[in-house]
This record gives structure tokens, sequence and C-alpha cells, in this order.
């Protein structure tokens, strides 16, 4: 340890005077600047989007509110009742602007996952037969390419820089023989490769920590909210993700093939990482989970459609669910109405589509759960997950996103069936009005309360922060027991 | 060029065993990406042919009706993709494969194969193109950093010299063996893989056989870049390992950065305009116009025109005269709106093409796509063409109902006959050519400069 110390210091210095050191750090420092300010834009823009759908859902109910006014006092004009936003049947289908949608994480603007597959509100839609196909036209050429944000400058390029900087260690020494000269010296192999790569692990851990976290705070990345812990983790992650590549080019240099077959170890083992851990895994998950046929789905909603009309026009079907629901009170005749009809061919519809609703569902909870095992075998690959889960932009969180709209679609539905059911049959309270004046609960529309985020992206990222303590650990043995000789 | 030159140095590469084992590897990622690819589109092309055809039999086999209320059942239309989709699916992914076709609403193409993918996939290495664009570099660089600085290091490259080996022959002998080897490796697979998708797929209107031709010589075109590039590291540089390392710089800078930064400066310089505040702005421009009293203000000067006071007395049908003129003000609200949107997401595109400046894969990426007919734009084609598809429907049904005063009217089969089976005519070859004019003549660019720089650091070398 005292001889050690001493040849760290030297070493240190050694590094922080080497200008192509800083160079490629302030390369690596703009790279995280530019993508962290990719990756706040992409949040700005989604919360400017939530905006104006705020502003949208409050004007179309003032133009309900002001129909409400004009269509209350007496007047000749005859209003079809699918023009008519004052009729609870008309409104809800025909009327209503609800929209569920998914504020951005604290940290969302780190990674941008799988949310920009996703948009970040879903206009709930009551005639729509599949609940699962809202999405934001974006450049399709982008999503294909992916978000360059912080994630993917931490996952990707961090460890080709590091590997530009310390790949050759050691390895070039002995390429030039150089490394005999040391050997002559009474010094043990395992203090000079201590002192190399821990000196690399001093100086360079904590500049690529601290280049992360100034990219997101002179960003203004870290949004309102942003929990301690969730930072620690994020900035445990950085570190040990760096770590891990200078503790893996240790290793490699213990083999003592020379500075191109280190260099080209570490790349393969960085593509393997990084590309074809993923690629395989996602070939592997894809034929051991076929994903279910969509056309198929689809087909059978129109097969359904075509049974519907004869039988659900009369009074069968909505008979049939009238009879299921004493809750609502309903009239003798109600069956006979288009309303009950048509309420009680959607409950018909989502009721015989449920099992492939179902089987989408459990595909991809499937398909994620298989993806994250698959991630086990690569650091990078399970990097990228913790930092998406706890950016909130998982897969996880986008499924849970889209359940969670679907069930206020239905809480939306049980809002307005009373209503609407109560009212058939019903006189006119005014009857030379042109509205028909059975609702104006405008205000009293449940509203979409986003989730708070999970615990899951904070557990996630915790068990990775293990899980790269443990690797490293294990390939610092490793090497520590390789540089046990000076290689012959 | 000395061609016993090029035979031996030819010979030389095919019995060193890195060689092998690289085409091996080779062979092997384009065998495997493309068996799935091919696999995937035998089995969904059945599926849709199959429900194309049964929607086709619903809408004719619908019960007697009112027109529009059939225009309202509607139908839905399919994506054909181009089949040499399985070497390169582009953006196919990421936007959906169907529409559904009735009247008043233009749908979106709905379920995208990426959602169902799982977030693995998109790693972009499943595909052909995928192992193109990102590993057949790697190969090209592992085949062309050891050129000239292994002899270097060696002092055989010293003894070449001595012998009288002219640089820029013995340069261009090494350059040809290597690009023949590479052509072995990636040119010859690349074709035969697009030969075999267009002799096994669904390949009318798309001009297969000659895509694949360009597709695969593009592909060469791009790997021969970074052979060039390789083989000047190999130059320049003093020893093997610079040239690897400056090889793998350039080749982790333009493959795995470039494109997202790429995509990053596209999107900071043409940002995508929010399709919500484009569907918001429809939404209240139809919604104005179906108001109530708009209606009934059209409705009064319908019934003047004819000289009626109810719509009994009209010779034609009320209810469809409004649902026409309706429709009518529809599409132009959705043309003027989406004219606007498109041409921001075709501007993108354009300048994504020349975002190949910043990077070879950029350049190759956007010809590969246009060449496999599964870029942007040819989506845009098929958008197209299922809105016209739905606006022929959406008029026959409506002018129909013009026609029959009667109250009471129902069409029947003779009128859904009206409506022509959706048919998409792809792109022809050339117009795709057109598209890619940018992109193509850049990728031709780094060919050239790669090219040209290792020649001119092969004539001025040094052992």
């Amino acid at each position: 340890m005292t001889r050690v110390l001493p040849l760290l210091r030297l070493e240190l210095q050694r590094l922080a005077r080497a200008p192509v050191i800083w160079i490629v750090l302030a390369l690596l420092f703009a790279a995280m600047l530019v993508a962290a300010m990719t990756g706040v834009a992409r949040v700005r823009a989604d919360e400017a989007t939530l905006a104006r759908i705020a502003t949208e859902e409050r004007q179309s109910v003032a133009r309900a509110q002001a129909t409400t006014r004009r269509w209350s006092t007496l007047g000749d004009l005859v209003v079809p009742v699918f023009r008519d936003p004052t009729d609870a049947y008309s409104y809800f289908y025909n009327f209503m602007t609800v929209h569920a949608v998914r504020p951005p994480a604290p940290l969302a603007a780190v990674a941008a996952g799988q949310s920009d597959l996703q948009p970040a509100y879903i206009r709930l839609n009551m005639s729509a037969v599949f609940p699962d196909t809202a999405y934001e036209l974006r450049s399709p050429r982008i999503l294909a390419l992916g978000a360059f944000d912080l994630g993917f400058v931490i996952v990707y390029m961090l460890p080709l820089a590091l590997i530009a900087l310390v790949g050759t260690s050691l390895t070039r020494e002995q390429d030039s023989g150089v490394l005999r000269l040391i050997a002559a010296q009474p010094i043990a192999l395992r203090t000079v490769a201590a002192a190399r790569f821990g000196a690399q692990l001093v100086l360079l851990v904590p500049v690529v920590t601290a280049s992360a976290v100034a990219a997101l705070l002179l960003t203004s990345a870290i949004g309102a909210g942003a929990s301690p812990a969730g930072m620690a983790v994020l900035v445990a992650l950085i570190a040990l993700y760096a770590a891990f590549w200078i503790v893996l080019s240790a290793l490699v240099a213990s083999f003592w093939r020379g500075g191109v077959q280190a260099l080209a170890a570490l790349m393969l083992a960085w593509a393997a990482m990084t590309l074809l851990v993923p690629a395989v895994g996602a070939l592997l998950v894809e034929a051991a989970y076929p994903a279910p046929s969509r056309l198929a789905y689809l087909d059978h909603s129109r097969a359904l459609a075509d049974e519907v009309p004869g039988s659900w026009e009369d009074e069968k079907g909505a008979s049939r669910w009238l009879a299921s629901r004493p809750d609502l009170r309903a009239a003798p005749d109600a069956a006979r109405s288009a309303e009950a009809g048509r309420l009680a061919r959607d409950v018909f519809f989502r009721d015989e589509l449920a099992s492939e609703r179902t089987a989408f569902d459990t595909h991809g909870r499937a398909v994620d759960h298989a993806g994250n095992l698959v991630r086990l075998l690569s650091p990078a690959s399970l990097l990228d997950c913790a930092l998406q889960s706890l950016a909130g932009t998982d897969m996880a969180a986008q499924t849970k996103f889209i359940a969670a709209a679907d069930t206020h679609a239905q809480v939306l539905r049980r809002h307005f069936e009373p209503i609407i059911v109560s009212n058939i049959g019903r006189a006119r309270s005014c009857p030379t009005c042109p509205g028909r004046l059975n609702y104006a609960g405008y205000d009293a529309v449940p509203t979409f309360n986003p989730a708070p985020q999970s615990r899951l992206g904070l557990e996630r990222g915790v068990l990775t922060v293990g899980y790269l303590i443990a690797v490293t650990l294990v390939l610092a043995l490793w090497g520590n027991r390789r540089f046990r000789d000076w290689p012959v | 060029m000395s061609v016993r030159l090029y035979r031996a140095e030819l010979a030389l590469l095919l019995g060193d065993a890195r060689v092998r084992w690289i085409a091996v590897l080779l062979w092997l990622l384009f065998a495997a990406t493309f068996a799935l690819g091919w696999n995937d589109a035998r089995a969904t092309a059945g599926e849709r042919a199959s429900l194309a055809a049964t929607e086709r039999a619903r809408w004719l086999g619908q019960d007697p009706q009112n027109p529009h209320s059939a225009a309202h059942y509607g139908l839905w239309v399919f994506k054909q993709p181009s089949p040499l989709a399985v070497l390169d699916p582009g953006i196919d992914p990421y936007v959906g494969r169907m529409v559904r076709i009735e009247a008043h609403k233009l749908n979106d193409a709905i379920f995208r194969a990426a959602q169902d993918a799982g977030p693995l996939a998109r790693t972009g290495s499943g595909t052909v193109a995928d192992i193109l664009h990102l590993v057949a570099p790697l190969a090209a660089i592992l085949l062309g950093f050891s050129a000239f600085a292994t002899d270097r290091e060696r002092g055989t490259l010293r003894l070449a010299l001595g012998n009288g080996a002219a640089p820029g022959r013995l340069m261009a002998a090494r350059f040809a063996a290597l690009a023949t080897m590479l052509g072995g490796l990636v040119a010859v697979p690349a074709l035969l893989f697009g030969l075999l998708a267009a002799a096994t797929l669904d390949t009318a209107g798309w001009a297969a056989a000659p895509r694949a031709l360009l597709w695969a010589m593009a592909e060469y075109c791009y790997v021969l870049a970074f052979l060039a590039m390789a083989v000047l590291a190999s130059l320049i540089a003093r020893t093997a390992r610079g040239a690897l390392a400056a090889a793998l710089l350039a080749w982790a800078l333009f493959c795995v950065a470039a494109p997202r930064l790429a995509a990053a400066g596209v999107e900071a310089v043409a940002p995508t305009p929010s399709q919500q505040a484009m569907l918001a702005r429809i939404d209240r421009a139809i919604g104005a116009f179906k108001r109530a009293e708009a209606h009934g203000a059209r409705e009064r000067t319908l019934l003047a025109r004819y000289g009626a006071t109810r719509p009994e007395e009209m010779p034609i049908s009320l209810r469809g005269a409004l649902l026409y003129i309706q429709e009518q003000h529809d599409y132009r609200v959705y043309d003027r709106n989406l004219a606007g949107f498109n041409a921001a997401l075709d501007r993108q595109d354009r300048l994504f093409g020349w975002a190949g400046l910043l990077s070879p894969m950029v350049a190759v990426q956007a010809v590969s796509q246009a060449l496999a007919a599964t870029d942007y734009r040819r989506h845009v084609d098929f958008l197209a063409a299922a809105e016209r598809y739905r606006r022929t429907l959406s008029d026959a049904m409506n002018l129909d109902l013009v026609a029959h005063a009667d109250a009471g009217y129902v069409g029947d089969r003779s009128v859904w006959e009206k409506v022509p089976p959706f048919v998409f005519a792809p792109a022809s070859l050339s117009r795709s050519l057109g598209d890619a004019a940018v992109p193509i003549a850049i990728l031709a660019g780094w060919l050239l400069l790669a090219g040209g720089l290792a020649f001119l650091a092969a004539r001025r070398t040094k052992p």
C-alpha cells in the first residue's frame, strides 16, 4: 500500500497533464450537454401539449355550456340528437373531450425510453373499439434511430470514450517494450496495475459523473419533485458504469495480448453488450413469445360488427344488458331505445374482445419480463433499462398509462350510463326549445388523475446498482489475480 | 495495378483465418436476420391478403341499407409492404399498418409493429440492413486496418518499397483484393437475399429485382467507404494499434453517435409539429361547420335553390346533399391542415438526406430505405392512397343518396359495387431514386473522399 500511493499520485499527475484526456472528456461533456438539451426539449414539448389539451378541454366545456344557454330559449331550430350537446347521450359520444394524460416524471429528460412510441395523452374516444391505438405521430425516421438523450450518451458513448482513454493501458508499454524496463524495477506488477487503473478510477469516474450531473443542472433537466433517492441512484449508476469499464479494461490488459488485441476485445465487449446481446435477445424473445395477430384481432371486431346490427337494434341485446344492470333503474321500454342499444353494444364489444386484449397485455408483459432477463447478460442493457425506469419512460410505465386510460374510459361510462338511461323515455323539459336540455353536468365529468410515478424505477435502479457493484468486483478480483506475475 | 500483385494479396487473404471467421459470423447474422424477416413477411402477407378479401366481401355483402350508413360501416385497408422490407424494414415498424375507411373520419394508420416488439428490439440490429450498416463496417475495418500498419511495424513495408514496389500500385492491389473479399462477404449475400426476397414474396409493381441489385450496390459502396477509411488509417498510423484505434473511433462516431445526433439536429432545425394541435384545429373547424345553426342555414339555402319549402318537394335527397357538402368541406379542412403537417415531416425527411454529410451511415440508411421502398415517403403514398379511397367510397355513397329523393331509400349490392377494391400502386423505382438523389450523391462522395484520401496517403507513404 505504501508503494502504491506515491505511484498513484504520479499516475494521477500524468493523467491530469495529458491533453488527450481533457479533450475526450470535453467532447463527452459536450455530448452530455446536447443530450440533456434534447431531453429537455422533448419534455417541454410534452408539457406544452398537455397544457394545450387542458385548454382544449376547458374550451369544449365552455362551448357546451354556451350551447345550453343558447338552446334553452324558445326557437324553431330543429336539432338532430347527434348534434345536441345538451343531451347526455349525444354529449357522451359526440362532444365530450376528456384526455388521459401522462405528465413527464421529474427525471424524464434523462432517457426517452419507450415514451416516444406512446403519446403523453390519450383522447378518450367512447366510440373506439381498440383502446391501445392512440399515438402522436412523430417522425418515424427519428423513432427508428432513437433519441440522442443522456441515457444514450451514458450507455453507448461513455464506454467508447473510456476505451479510447484507458483501453491500451499497460499493453501500450508492453508493445513498446517499456514494460520490460518497469518489470526490471523492484516493484510488483499488482502495485503498478493498481496505481495505473486506480488513478484512472480516481480521476475519470468522478469527472464523468460530475459531467453528467452538470449537464442535467445546466439545462434544468431535473424536474420539480425529483427525489434525492432517485438522484443518488442515478449518480451511483453512472459512476459504477464508468468504473465497470475501467476495471474491464484492466482485466483485458491482464491477458497481455498487446494493444491491438486489447482494443479489439474491448470494442467487441462493447458491441456485444450494447448491440449483440439486445439484438439476439430480441430475436429469441420474439421467437419464444410470438405476438398475437393484430389482423385476427381486427377481423374479430369486424365479425362482431356484422353480428350486432340485426339483433341489437331491436331490444334483445339491450334487454339482456339492462337486466344485468338493475342499478340503472331503466324505464320498462328502455330496451327499445337507440341509447340503450348503443350502450349495450359497446359493453358487448368490450366483453367479446376482452380475451384478445388480455392476450396482447400478457404478451407485452411476457416480452418485457423476458427482455429484463436477457438484460442480465449485459450491464449496458441493464443500465439502459434502469435509466428508463428512473425516468418513468420504460415500457412498464407506458403499459400502465394505457391501462389507466382504459380504466378511466370505463369510469366515464359508469358515470354517464345512469344519466343516459334515466333520460330514456323522459319528456323534454322544454318542448319548444332546440336543445333537449337533459344534461348540464359538464363540470362534473370525472377528470383523469395521473398516477404518481411508481417506486419500480427506484427499485430497479437500486438493483442495477447492486448488479454493477457485483460485476465490477468480480472483474476486479479476476484482474487482480491475473496481475500476479509479469508477462513472460 | 499489377494483376499478379492483386492475385498474391487475394491468396493471402483467402488463407487468413481471420477472414474465415469474419465470413462465418457475417453470413450467419445475415442468414438469421433474413430468415426471421422472411418468415414473418410470408406469414403476414397471407393473413393480410385473406383479411383484405374478407373485408371486400363484407363490404359487398352488407344488407340493404342507407348508403350513408354503409359508408359508416366502411372497411379496412392494409399496407402492402415492399418485398425488400425483409432486408430493410426502414420506418415500417414505427408506422401503422392498417387504416379504417369510413365516412367523415380520416383515421390514422394503426397497430405499429414496434409496439408489440418490446424495447429490446429497438437497439437496431435485428435486420439484414442493421447488420450491414453496423457490423459490416466493423468487418471492413478488421480487414483493412492492418493493410500497411502491420507491415510497417514488422519492417516488411520497408522491404517491399525497397524492392521497387510503387506505393500506389501496392495500395491499389491490396485495396482491390480487400474489396473483392468484402464483395464476397457483403455484396454477394446482400444481392442473393434481395433476389430471394424478390423471387419468393409478392412483388407485383415493386420492381423488386432491380431494386435489390441497386440496394446491394449501395450497401457495397458503403462498406467500401469504411474499408477505404481503415486502409487510410493503416497508411497514416505508425502502429497497427493506432490504425485500429482510429478506424474504430471513426466507426463509433459515424455508426453509433452520428445517426442519433443527426436525428436530434434535424428535430432541432425542423421540429416535428404537434399532431395534437393539428387535430384540435381540424376538430374545431369541422365542429363549427357541423353546428346545428350552420347546418340549418345550409338546409334553408338548398331548399331555396330548388324552390322548395320541405325536403319532400326536392327532386334530390336533401340529406344526401347536405352530407355531400359537409364531406367536401371536411376534405378541404383535412387537406389544409395536413398539407402543413406533412410538409414539415417531408422537410425533416429531406434534411435527413443532407444529414448524410455527417456520416456515411446516415446516408446509406436513407438510400437503403428508399431503394427498399420502406421510407417515409412511401408510407405517405399509402396514407394518401387510403384517403383517396375513403373519398371515393364516401362520395359514391353520398352521391347515390343524393340521386334518390325517397326518404326511405336503401342501397343494395349494386351500389356497394360502385366502390372498386382498394389497390395500392407502389412508387416506381425512378421515383425512389429521385427521392434519394441527395443521399446517393453523398454516399458516393463519402466513398470517393475516403478512397481518394487513401490513394493520396499511399503515394506519400514512407516505410
